[in-house]
């Protein structure tokens, strides 16, 4: 009997079993054929060495359910359970992951949304102080006009100063929203890793 | 020989086997040859419950233009291979003693 015939019956031999167990049993007996034939013996005393297909099926199913017992089948009903309890749990738990997202969300939304304004308010009222300046100057007020200006200087210092806080604080909030998502999509890569 | 006591041997037999280092399945089954046989479908039973015990790891690499697959041992399964070995030690002394029970009838 050839290696191909062998494992051919073999795979008819376990239909019964899952696709993916039968080729992973098939595939075992394919590498113990090849490594006795790397070994020196024949095609034919190769697998002739490992046994007869009718042998080595009755074998299998019969030692299978001890196998079943005892690898993962209980992780996989514990997995059963979690999303069990997500699922029944979800009224519970998602209103408040949703409300304790949307407070911290909106929380740094407003900080910015200030940081901004404030930023922009000062850059305005120098352009504003120094427009006035001119005015002022033109209707003679020199006095005010000169008082305008120091004020719009120090604005302008201000939201020069201001400017670069805020493009830094835009940068780390930046840098932290993408290292969020990213350690939520590790998360769930993890996950799937654990799965297979 | 009683089930669960051979099952657990031929546990204990296998991780010996890649104890010194990675292995896959026929030398295995050559090197356990003097002591033990042991048939293709049970030695695959085995690698597969040791596997989802966490006692070894697989790896697939390729040889010689097919693929075969490495098996080799966790902390986990050299943590079994030591329990064993205290096991035996009180196995023998009761043993010790069924036998000297024995001799005197």
């Amino acid at each position: 009997m050839t290696k191909k015939e062998f494992l051919s019956a073999l795979s008819r031999g376990l239909s019964k079993l899952p696709r993916k167990e039968r080729e992973e049993r098939v595939n075992f007996y394919a590498e113990m054929i090849d490594d006795r034939i790397e070994e020196g013996m024949s095609e034919p005393d190769a697998v002739a060495s490992v046994g007869t297909v009718e042998g080595t099926v009755s074998q299998i199913l019969a030692e299978r359910p001890a196998v079943a017992e005892e690898t993962p089948q209980k992780s996989g009903n514990g997995r059963v359970g979690v999303i069990l309890l997500l699922v029944l749990g979800f009224p519970i738990w998602f209103p408040i992951l949703l409300s304790l997202f949307v407070t911290v969300a909106s929380l740094i939304f407003s900080l910015f949304v200030t940081l901004w304004a404030v930023e922009i308010s000062f850059a305005a009222g120098a352009v504003g102080g120094v427009g006035t300046f001119f005015v002022l100057l033109a209707t003679g007020q020199v006095a005010s006009a000169f008082f305008t200006l120091g004020g719009a200087l120090v604005c302008g210092g201000l939201a020069i100063l201001l400017f670069f806080g805020a493009v830094a604080a835009t940068k780390a909030l930046w840098r932290g929203i993408t290292a969020v998502c990213r350690r939520i999509a590790g998360l769930f890569k993890r996950k799937e890793k654990n799965n297979v | 020989m009683d089930i669960q006591l051979k099952r657990g041997l031929l546990d204990v037999c296998v991780l010996a086997a890649i104890q010194d280092g990675e292995s896959y399945g026929y030398r295995i089954i050559k090197e356990m040859k003097p002591y033990l046989e042991m048939s293709e479908s049970t030695l695959y039973t085995i690698l597969k419950r040791l596997e989802g015990a966490g006692m070894l790891t697989v790896r697939t690499a390729e040889h010689d233009g097919r693929l075969r697959k490495y098996y080799k041992i966790t902390d986990r399964g050299r943590v079994r291979l030591a329990e064993f070995r205290e096991e035996w030690k009180e196995i023998m002394t009761v043993y010790r003693f069924v036998v000297r029970e024995g001799n005197k009838q």
